[in-house]
């Protein structure tokens, strides 16, 4: 398989999710490409890939997660829009909140989080994808999302 | 007070603010082209397992697949072979000594494996990191292997060595059936062969070329 026809497959999702993984659109960019040079610098193993979005997108949580060096001399912050937006309910200030919240989260409750609430994933999937015990994965969301003061009822309710 | 509903909503609107696809395409295509360009960290506090992965490039660097041996049942016979090839032998660390600190030993269980046909099984906590490597003189090109960091005791420290691990080399020597590792950060690493801990390679798969 071609570089350009693997890319086309699983690049829009993959900037996507890593957008959504770094809060940060130049970080993002550079996760992807550090993720696609690896499995490019093996064409042979593209056409073995059966799920290629999600084997992507289990490298691109590996990479953010393990890459702590880089990653940890930048604080990823959140992108709030530059034009304030009239809204008597508060709703905006909740939203930059929130975005501002998540960007604080350390990697794995983000990447947790992310892969709850973005990927859709079960918590027993999210487990799997990251080597790690149900357990574990709950209690990143546990605190990740008491980080986000979102409310407890929620928490139990959730999965 | 923000809800999961909020919290979904919030990131697929996120997702939306995405960088071109044709420039990505474009950096990876440029960087696939050319040799990856050597990443130096600064290398404080490096644990155990880092020092561990980190140390295999060193291992590797002197690969000499037809002289190696396959995987024994005793350390000692492995260590006999490391004289001259480490190829075909688990090696365990046993003790490590940052710059200017005093030795310590090892509490993270990591065994390493260099098989004759130009790849390495590294077992840390409950991982088994494979991949390949490439030799120029003294001058080694390790594929870092991604991998998750969630079951070691201490996930940071196996974060540290997976950026450790890329494109590092270092000097080894072998005496009294104990393998020596300077590394280029300055940490000084202890190995011993290793017993049979930790499941054992076919023969025919260590010596496959």
């Amino acid at each position: 398989m071609e570089l350009d026809e693997f890319c086309r497959e699983v690049l829009p999702a993959s900037l996507g999710f890593a957008r959504v993984l770094t809060a940060d659109r130049g970080l993002a960019e550079d996760l992807v490409q550090d993720v696609l040079v690896k499995l490019c610098s093996r064409p042979d193993r593209l056409d073995a890939i059966a799920n290629r979005e999600a084997y992507v997108r289990r490298m691109l949580v590996n990479e953010y997660v393990s890459w702590g060096r880089k990653w940890s001399r930048i604080s990823a912050t959140a992108q709030v829009p530059d034009t304030p937006t009239p809204d008597p309910s508060g709703a905006v200030d909740d939203r930059d909140l929130l975005l501002t919240s998540l960007a604080a989260l350390p990697r794995r409750q983000r990447a947790v989080i992310v892969l709850r609430y973005f990927a859709g994933l079960a918590d027993d999937e999210i487990a799997e994808e990251l080597s790690c015990s149900v357990s574990t994965v709950r209690s990143h969301i546990s605190r990740g999302l008491a980080a986000l003061r979102i409310s407890e009822a929620v928490i139990e309710g959730a999965h | 007070m923000p809800t999961e509903d909020d919290l979904r909503a919030l990131l697929q609107d996120e997702a939306r603010d995405v960088p071109g696809a044709h420039g990505v395409v474009g950096a990876v295509r440029d960087r696939v082209a050319r040799p990856a360009p050597r990443r130096w960290p600064t290398f404080v506090g490096v644990s155990a397992v880092a020092a561990a992965i980190a140390a295999v490039a060193v291992l590797l660097s002197v690969n000499r697949p037809d002289e190696h041996s396959q995987t024994s049942e005793t350390g000692a016979e492995s260590a006999a072979d490391l004289a001259t090839s480490p190829v075909g032998t688990d090696w365990r660390l046993v003790a490590y000594q940052h710059p200017g600190k005093s030795p310590q030993s090892v509490t993270v269980e990591t065994s390493m494996l260099l098989r004759g046909n130009g790849t390495y099984r590294i077992h840390v906590c409950k991982h088994d990191l494979t991949d390949v490597y490439t030799l120029d003189g003294d001058s080694l090109h390790i594929r870092d292997s991604s991998t998750a960091a969630w079951a070691c005791p201490d996930p940071e420290e196996m974060a540290t060595a997976m950026a450790a691990l890329s494109n590092s080399t270092s000097r080894w020597s072998i005496s009294n059936d104990e393998l020596t590792l300077n590394t280029d950060f300055g940490d000084v690493l202890t190995y011993r062969p290793a017993p049979q801990t930790y499941p054992k390679e076919h023969p025919s798969e260590v010596a496959s070329s």
